[in-house]
């Protein structure tokens, strides 16, 4: 005889991998593929390619302010995976702190990335080249994903307490730390191999 | 199979009641749109896809007509190729996909025990996404700019210069919007399958048909991002001027092959493992015994949906690639025939060690079986790249994958729709109906297309409107012609025997069929909770095992204090919690309605429209996710 017979109330809250845990990584997993791809395709237009990269006298990108925004976005995963951490040990207002903090950071992340393009810009748009049109697209679209995240992180944050329901905090993190991850990927191909 | 005395646990009447005041809907229109009922949506599913697939039937017989004869003008060039291009689009993806997600829909969650998908309101925002999808695809129609560069859509036909319309932006917005769709159901499939099975139903027990959803949600997961990505680059070339596709400026039309191919390919088996799913299902039953070799069909599915992503380049082995990579793919499209011949024999193996009762779906997974195999054959032929370049883009590609497609999956369609229309409904279907529906399918089925082999053979390229007389082509197109109008007049003998049945067919009852898996244990149509008593398993065939549960898994009971379903561990299924399901919700409806809004404003580049669209979605997700009562899931 299980305890879960003897049960008439839900008991979801107290899952720590939830349905939602396993929803979201699976979107997670589908998003990974629709990177990689992107990445993929950056490669395969770089490959076709026959003179120099980044083609038409654009210069190499400076790596300066994206180590910067590298690590603002890597710390930022820290008091993230802590706030998951005091809402398991019940430390409500701790794990919101962490969770504010964590969004801080990725509000940084987005600023110093808005000042970024704005000094690309003057020398190539999406519409230069196909190099312009793959750096605005891949860059774009993990900024709408740090984006997102931050609403996500925000949200979680409001609500974190309410032990009504499923824990959240658990899979707005992990929603967190694939964005992170994506990020080193994306320094790595469009900044790393190309100024290095 | 044990048979045993002891009488199956059954629910107070007040209990019952209980569940019903938790768990019934009322019929009127408010509550249609607002349903989060996995047997309501997959219905309606079944339905909308039955509808398209009549559609894109209608489209088919059009282009026939037009083929009939040499030098024929039943329809002008430009429409004929939004023809064969809508045929294609609205096959793949808006009847063979969303009609085995119905399927699914229905079916998963009474075969694995649950009262309702893991995630009930984001399956009804899937149905509506699909829904607005193809309605957005095919308002197209009305303003006479159907996409009409075929249903792979290849750059550099697809760019600004030469396809100037809407055509390819109805394509390429519609199959983005659709991709959110199918990406959201199959999440929901894996949740389910993995998180809600029934106490026992360890991973060795799970339905075939469920293993071949499983396997197919994964393969969405893994493939549809492909599509997604390259349509949306797509989107972002012909509206905002961006460059991937364009040679002139450094772009590459081949990326658009890779991209789609490696998405493509892996969608036959989509679309192929759920029909798989039902085949397995039909066979069991009919032979009334299990299927002969679970473990290797439940592998093959999963080795089929692996394979699947390491054979897209077989369908580029005439665009001039490295002789490297085609020899590479070229071994592996030979090797993907392995897993599929261990099916087929693990369903012949089964027929021939049972005592098969031949009803209708058992004659349609007969006919599969005969087709898919022609079809699997002339697979293999492409697999050779001298072959492969003589016959690409002609009729013999079109016989082929019509073998594949519509004996694949059409025919276990239809099996399925014998097998679980009197559950769904509660009355059998006309069997004197079905054998003729069957047999005019299946004559005229070849009738079409065998003969499009020899035309392919003669040199006849495919997504031609019109051709002179007198090239060994007339006689054999005729032939084709009549077979399309044979096979149509079999698809409509089934659509009037659903009709027809659903007034005044026999009741059906619980288990016409003798069914092996758990939704034969429930009345037909089921009840709106699905089980009055939360089943438990102890064997792969549920339903001819009933009896008394061992000790250690004890029966979640009735649960009759709320809209709730149990959850179990993902390998072993031991009780883990019990999950209040959410209720019917207008909140789906709207994030559907703002998701089109948005996609239609990126359409006309009507800014507007496309940001009150976001706002809508946000608004209504906003909403969706509000504190409800509680204890109850989003």
């Amino acid at each position: 005889m299980t305890a879960v017979a003897a049960l008439s109330g839900p008991t979801d809250g107290r899952q720590t991998r939830g349905l939602g845990w396993w929803a979201m990584g699976m979107f997670v997993l589908s998003e990974a593929v629709l990177f990689s791809l992107l990445l993929v395709s950056y490669f395969y237009l770089w490959s076709r390619q026959a003179g120099r990269w980044p083609p038409d006298g654009i210069s190499p990108p400076d790596l300066s302010w994206p180590t910067l925004m590298t690590g603002v976005l890597v710390a930022s995963s820290i008091p993230v995976h802590l706030a998951v951490k005091a809402e398991e040990d019940g430390d409500v207002a701790r794990a919101r702190g962490m969770v504010l903090t964590g969004a801080a950071l990725g509000f940084v992340f987005v600023g110093l990335q808005a000042s970024e393009y704005v000094r690309t810009a003057h020398e190539f748009t999406p519409r230069t080249n196909p190099y312009g049109s793959m750096f605005f697209t891949v860059t774009g679209f993990h900024g709408l994903h740090v984006c997102i995240g931050l609403a996500l992180l925000l949200w979680g944050a409001l609500r974190t307490g309410r032990t009504d329901r499923a824990r959240r905090l658990p899979v707005l993190a992990l929603y967190w730390h694939f964005v992170d991850v994506v990020w080193l990927a994306v320094f790595t191909s469009l900044y790393l191999l190309v100024a290095l | 199979v044990t048979a045993t005395a002891a009488e199956p646990a059954t629910a107070a009447p007040t209990e019952v009641a209980a569940l019903s005041e938790h768990w019934a809907e009322r019929l009127d229109i408010c509550a249609t749109l607002t349903s989060v009922d996995h047997k309501r949506i997959g219905v309606r599913y079944l339905v909308t896809a039955f509808v398209f697939f009549l559609v894109g039937g209608v489209e088919a017989l059009v282009m026939r007509a037009q083929l009939a004869q040499p030098a024929n003008d039943v329809v002008g060039p430009e429409l004929y190729n939004q023809m064969f291009s809508m045929h294609g689009i609205t096959m793949i993806f808006l009847f063979i996909t969303p009609m085995l997600s119905g399927f699914g829909n229905y079916l998963v969650p009474l075969m694995i025990g649950a009262r309702d998908m893991a995630f009930p309101r984001l399956n009804a925002l899937s149905y509506w996404v699909y829904l607005a999808s193809g309605l957005f695809m095919y308002s197209s129609l009305f303003v006479g700019q159907s996409p009409d560069a075929g249903w792979f859509n290849y750059s550099p036909l697809t760019a600004n210069d030469y396809s100037q319309g809407l055509g390819i932006d109805y394509y390429a917005l519609g199959l983005t919007l659709l991709g959110i769709s199918t990406t959201i159901g199959a999440i929901n499939f894996i949740v389910t399958i993995a998180k809600l099975r029934a106490p026992g139903m360890t991973l060795a027990r799970i339905p075939l048909f469920c293993w071949a959803i499983l396997s197919m949600a994964v393969a969405v997961v893994f493939a549809l991002p492909a599509l997604t990505l390259a349509n949306v680059l797509l989107v972002l070339q012909r509206s905002f001027g961006f460059h991937f596709f364009d040679p002139a400026s450094g772009g590459d039309p081949v990326l658009w092959q890779h991209l789609f191919w490696l998405f493509g390919h892996p969608d036959v088996y989509i679309i192929f493992l759920p029909a798989v799913g039902i085949v397995s299902s039909v066979i069991a039953t009919s032979a009334r015994r299990p299927v002969v070799g679970y473990a290797w069909l439940a592998g093959a599915t999963a080795v089929t949906g692996f394979i699947g992503f390491g054979v897209w380049v077989h369908h580029m082995f005439s665009v001039g690639l490295p002789q490297v990579s085609l020899g590479f793919f070229a071994a592996a499209s030979t090797v993907i025939a392995v897993p599929s011949a261990v099916q087929v024999f693990a369903w012949l193996a089964t027929l021939l060690t049972g005592t098969p009762v031949f009803r209708t779906s058992l004659l349609y997974v007969l006919g599969f079986i005969v087709l898919f195999v022609i079809g699997g054959v002339s697979g293999v032929m492409f697999a050779a790249v001298p072959f492969d370049q003589q016959v690409t883009d002609s009729y013999f590609v079109v016989a082929h994958f019509h073998y594949v497609l519509f004996g694949g999956a059409v025919f276990p369609i239809f099996a399925g729709l014998y097998h679980w229309f009197p559950k769904m409904s509660g009355r059998l279907l006309s069997e004197r109906a079905g054998r003729w529906s069957f047999w005019l399918m299946f004559v005229g089925f070849n009738a079409t297309f065998f003969p499009m082999h020899l035309l392919g053979l003669l040199g006849m390229p495919r997504r031609i409107r019109t051709y002179e007389g007198g090239l060994g082509w007339d006689s054999v197109n005729l032939l084709v012609t009549a077979g399309s109008v044979v096979l149509a007049a079999g698809v409509l003998v089934t659509g009037v025997n659903l009709l027809v049945s659903l007034r005044r067919g026999e009741p059906a009852g619980p288990d016409p069929f003798g069914g092996d898996t758990l939704e034969w244990t429930t009345p037909s149509p089921p009840p709106p909770w699905n089980f009055d008593v939360m089943p438990t398993v102890d064997g792969v065939s549920p339903a001819w095992e009933l009896g008394p549960a061992p000790s250690e898994l004890a029966s979640p009971g009735v649960l009759p204090g709320g809209h709730l379903t149990p959850a179990t561990s993902t390998v072993t299924a031991a009780p883990e919690a019990v999950l209040a399901m959410p209720h019917a919700s207008w909140t789906p409806l709207l994030t559907a309605l703002g998701l089109s809004a948005a996609f239609t404003g990126v359409l006309l580049e009507t800014w507007w429209i496309a940001i009150s669209g976001c706002l809508g979605v946000i608004a209504s997700l906003a909403a969706w996710h509000r504190p409800g009562p509680e204890g109850a899931r989003r």
